[in-house]
């Protein structure tokens, strides 16, 4: 009789020190949301390998600019921005045909959301959202205006224990497979709120906080050609993978 | 064979880039992200062909510890075709995979904590290529929202499916009782369509009797 055994390559369990604590004082949700409970190991398979794969033409190029609701339409207020970057997996290969998907608050600090209860101001001309699919080189771009800080609504930071968050975008990025999927946010350089943002400073480790800081892209000919100059700012986002298909090892 | 991919694996290991970290999604995901065809993977409810196998209506209430309906919790779900392919270029099993079945659904709870997704029962599918091991029809979950940091990952399992003895997956759950909390249960609800199977997978996130949650 041959002797079996699943065996698993290409899975690396996450390093708490870079992922965020899941329960954070004075964030609520994260208290009454979390298991108490262990998590069980999970055993991977063509389930976990493989994930939804959009085609290409799922996302218009204009939806990679928020800052208008059309192409000839007029600009929503705050400073023009290009949020630009590469997807890349654990080995530091392009993740092409990534499909991206992003969304922050106007330059006021208000979603376009209907839970959103702050009290300032909508712009009709802001977009609110973004989709963008990577290129070969896993490269992706959008053009978008520069969020407001804003006060944690009540509701989720329980009323007596509110906090501002710094501006920043929230991301949400498929890659290859059901185990690549990411959720995550970033961050501008150098904002006073970042060091005092609950979010962000979950993560133990500070290299791994770093990396969801922008950097500015420097200005050259070719990225200020265009009459509207936006700023540029840059990162990466490294997605969990490869996974590879589990094997029988007889 | 087996130590040349040992090998490898921990050169990718020492080599490897750190993944970025994740964050909660907030309470404003946009709500066109989630679009009405996302719910219904099977085709019952829209134009066009419909997927092959048996059609189910899965059905469930997220609470969080307190018992409190979690509001605005984002699922999504990722399964096999009834023949038990994935619609991806990494499945090389043999077989035609179903043209009018993809496999990816997602929705949000509402007020009441409530979620539903129409979809097919999936099909087994091998351990491994060529192993006379199978995981049992399931559906992969993962469910992200405001206060989730990380994701949480769970499984839905279908009742009185004789593979179940014998998943992987439900065997590297040793405790019982957690087992029994990745099998759905047959129940029928008011707004399962005709001729769908109804089927219940609540989800606890925390009190006294959580749900079965796997590492992510």
């Amino acid at each position: 009789m041959t002797k079996r055994k699943t065996v698993k390559t290409g899975f690396r369990p996450h390093d708490d020190r870079t992922q965020p604590r899941r329960r954070i004082p004075g964030y609520p949700n994260t208290i009454t949301r979390t298991p108490a409970a262990r998590f069980w190991p999970r055993v991977l398979s063509l389930a976990d390998v493989t994930g939804p794969v959009f085609a290409a033409d799922t996302v218009l190029p204009e939806e990679a600019d928020l800052s208008r609701n059309a192409p000839e339409a007029p600009r929503a207020l705050g400073q023009l921005i290009t949020v630009s970057g590469r997807v890349l997996d654990e080995r530091g290969k392009p993740v092409r045909q990534c499909l991206i998907e992003m969304w922050h608050a106007n330059a006021s600090g208000k979603y376009i959301h209907h839970n959103d209860p702050s009290p300032v101001p909508v712009d009709p001309n802001y977009r609110g959202r973004g989709r963008a699919m990577t290129d070969d080189a896993g490269r992706f771009s959008f053009r978008t205006i520069k969020p407001g800080g804003y006060a944690v609504p009540d509701a989720e930071a329980g009323a007596k224990t509110g906090w501002w968050r710094p501006p920043h975008i929230h991301f949400s990025l498929f890659g290859p497979s059901f185990s690549s999927r990411l959720i995550s946010q970033w961050f501008f350089p150098g904002e006073p709120l970042n060091p005092l943002d609950l979010i962000l400073n979950s993560i133990p480790d500070r290299a791994a906080r770093d990396r969801l800081v922008m950097r500015f892209v420097p200005r050259t000919a070719s990225n200020s050609a265009e009459g509207d100059a936006a700023i540029g700012y840059t990162q990466d986002f490294i997605l969990r993978g490869p996974f590879e298909t589990p094997f029988e090892n007889r | 064979m087996a130590r040349r991919k040992g090998t490898r694996a921990s050169k990718i290991h020492k080599r490897a880039l750190p993944a970025t970290a994740h964050q909660t999604t907030g309470p404003f995901f946009p709500a066109q992200y989630i679009r009405p065809g996302d719910t219904d993977l099977a085709g019952l409810t829209r134009d066009g062909a419909r997927a092959n196998g048996e059609p189910c209506y899965i059905h469930g209430t997220i609470r969080d510890a307190a018992a409190q309906p979690a509001v605005n919790v984002i699922i999504e779900i990722w399964q096999a075709d009834a023949g038990g392919k994935f619609h991806h270029p990494a499945d090389r099993s043999h077989g035609a995979r179903d043209p009018n079945f993809f496999g990816w659904g997602r929705t949000w709870t509402d007020r009441s904590g409530f979620y539903s997704f129409i979809t097919v029962k999936p099909g087994a599918y091998p351990a491994a290529p060529g192993s006379n091991r199978w995981f049992a029809p399931r559906i992969m979950m993962r469910l992200v929202g405001s206060g989730l940091m990380r994701p949480l990952i769970t499984c839905l399992y279908f009742p009185e499916e004789p593979l179940n003895r014998e998943d992987p997956q439900l065997a590297a759950v040793t405790n019982a009782a957690a087992r029994r909390r990745l099998i759905a249960t047959a129940e029928p609800h008011a707004s399962a369509p005709a001729g769908v199977t109804p089927l219940r997978f609540d989800i606890d996130l925390g009190g006294r009797k959580p749900s079965t949650f796997l590492e992510d």
